[in-house]
């Protein structure tokens, strides 16, 4: 089965590359992508009732981490291509890409899906081919609008992220070697079941060095700071179904490598070390992002910068640990991807219309777009943090946990920034939305495939803020159970 | 568009320091990867190395871009996405 999940992406862009029309293409991508998420959900659903499942001599696999990074990113990257093809069609309608580029596009989203499903199953080793393997392909997704500053987004994050992950190849060679001393030469020591087994054997100094390396390697993809410069260019410079892919589901393959070589580190040298650091990581986001999220011009650049800060929470909860802080960072990765992927595809259906990214130029979204208006003002209260929505559940619960483990000052820390970002998100939230629209903006919304998209991600955002299904709590405990080596 | 090189231009560079850089650091890891561990699993040393060339190749269609967009290849120039 996990042989199909990662057949199928890759088939639909060889496809794209064949298929002749507009038509062909957007259709291909569509269908490809449904197959992806149904044969993704299947392999959720079967690692839920039997467990791990392993294919092709345990090279690849899935446990119940592995299978909740999956419902996240075929569920997420479903919807992007249901956006995709309201999004694409008024580009191609209004000239701004030529079919030329609109195959690019579709081809290195589903070579991008291919590889960020590879994340979900590789064992180990694999793990860091199929990161670097996520930054090649999502490069070209940033220039597909071929200007100056688009070029100068994709080439800083290729060498930066590229940079960034050669440190994390030391990181996990270090760990093969401290395996190897335990487990022997050969294929044994890459699985991540047998490196769990056998983690409290492995020569601590080393894997304090690996895991320091793993989680700037890592972190840069992640967007921690100081490593986040990237991550804003690329965002405010890609199109909005490719932003919504790079945020909703890329930088949680990311989070996923350095939570995996958590578990392996916390139980080699004790949970404080690497619990602390990515309390620390943690910390330093959200309080870099604060400014940058006050004082924005730029509205893609301001959702970019409150990844930085989601980002933060996620290493918070992680770091808090504790069955309760490691369930409400699960939590918020799902809830993070589906609210910012919303939140961007308001901001590619604002761009379409008014036709700029500064958030001044933006007046009286409210009365031009009839649908998008609302669920911008919906989508900002939700992202700051405000019941009912998703994100305030996960929230509350991670700062619980953070109480409950009595880190009291990075608790009361992360509260204070986030107060601070939700005064700063909401005036400019307030300026764009209210007041009346500029002169020659003529009042219509975006297409219904656009406003699907939309819908249906509010109904995960409202529907998660106030009832959690017993099937993905559950879903959520057992990928608890694998992060912190409990159960096994 | 007709695209050309200014062999004035490819001097001084920095997309080379870059690449370069980028290069020396992968492979440079894996050598000493090699000597601590006797070599990793072979399927996974080949995936380093198709990662790495493919990096760099994509880079280089990036410098092309470069090229073509700005006139020169110095990255230098490329500073204007900022806070």
């Amino acid at each position: 089965m996990i042989r199909y999940l990662l057949l199928i992406p890759v088939l639909t862009a060889i496809f794209c590359i064949l298929a002749r029309t507009e038509n062909q293409i957007k259709t291909l991508g569509l269908v490809g992508s449904t197959a992806t998420m149904i044969v993704g959900l299947t392999i959720v659903i079967d690692v839920f009732r039997h467990g791990t499942i392993t294919s092709w001599e345990n090279m690849l696999f899935a446990d119940a981490f592995s299978a909740y990074l999956i419902l996240i990113i075929s569920l997420v990257g479903f919807v992007i291509s249901v956006y995709s093809m309201g999004y694409m069609d008024h580009e191609i309608k209004h000239d701004v890409i030529d079919l030329k580029r609109l195959k690019i596009y579709y081809v290195f989203y589903h070579l991008g899906m291919f590889s960020m499903l590879l994340v979900g199953v590789a064992n180990d080793l694999g793990l860091w081919i199929a990161i670097e393997m996520t930054t090649l392909f999502s490069a070209p997704l940033i220039v597909i609008y071929t200007k100056r500053s688009s070029i100068e987004a994709a080439w800083k994050y290729l060498i930066i992220c590229s940079v960034g992950i050669t440190l994390a190849l030391f990181g996990t060679i270090l760990t093969y070697y401290a395996a190897v001393q335990v487990l022997g030469e050969g294929a044994d020591a890459l699985s991540w079941t047998n490196l769990i087994g056998v983690a409290d054997q492995f020569d601590p100094t080393l894997m304090k060095i690996a895991f320091v390396f793993i989680i700037v390697g890592y972190g840069t993809k992640a967007g921690f700071t100081p490593m986040h410069t990237w991550l804003p260019d690329a965002y405010s410079e890609a199109p909005a179904p490719g932003t919504a892919l790079l945020s909703g589901v890329l930088i949680n393959c990311a989070m996923y490598g350095i939570i995996r070589f958590h578990t392996i580190t916390a139980k080699a040298v004790g949970p404080e070390f690497s619990s602390n650091l990515l309390i620390m990581f943690g910390l330093l986001s959200l309080g870099i992002a604060t400014p940058f999220i006050i004082m924005q011009s730029d509205y893609k650049r301001l959702f970019a910068y409150s990844s930085v800060e989601h980002m933060g929470i996620v290493a918070l909860g992680f770091g808090f640990g504790g069955p309760l802080g490691t369930f409400g960072a699960l939590l918020h990765m799902f809830n993070h991807a589906v609210t910012k992927s919303f939140m961007f595809f308001v901001a590619g259906n604002i761009r379409q219309k008014y036709g700029t990214k500064k958030i001044d130029s933006v007046t009286g979204v409210v009365k031009s777009m009839r649908y998008t208006g609302p669920m911008l003002v919906l989508g900002g209260l939700a992202i700051t943090g405000s019941p009912p929505f998703s994100i305030f559940i996960s929230e509350i619960t991670i700062l619980t946990a953070g109480l409950m483990q009595a880190h009291i000052i990075p608790t009361a820390l992360a509260i204070m920034f986030m107060i601070m970002i939700f005064a700063g998100f909401f005036n400019h939230i307030n300026k764009m939305a209210l007041s009346t629209p500029p002169e020659g903006v003529t009042v219509g919304d975006a297409s219904k495939w656009s406003l699907g998209a939309m819908i249906i991600l509010m109904v995960f955002i409202v529907v998660l803020g106030v009832y959690i299904p017993s099937q993905l709590y559950e879903m959520i405990m057992k990928a608890v159970d694998v992060v912190n080596a409990t159960g096994m | 568009m007709k695209t050309q090189l200014n062999p004035a231009n490819i001097t001084d560079t920095t997309n080379i320091a870059d690449r370069s850089g980028i290069l020396i650091m992968g492979y440079g890891l894996l050598l000493g990867a090699i000597s601590l561990t006797y070599g990793m699993l072979l399927i996974v040393e080949l995936g380093i190395f198709f990662d790495s060339l493919a990096a760099i190749l994509i880079m280089g269609i990036m410098v092309f871009g470069i090229n073509r967009t700005f006139e020169t290849m110095d990255t230098n120039t490329l500073y204007t996405l900022i806070g």
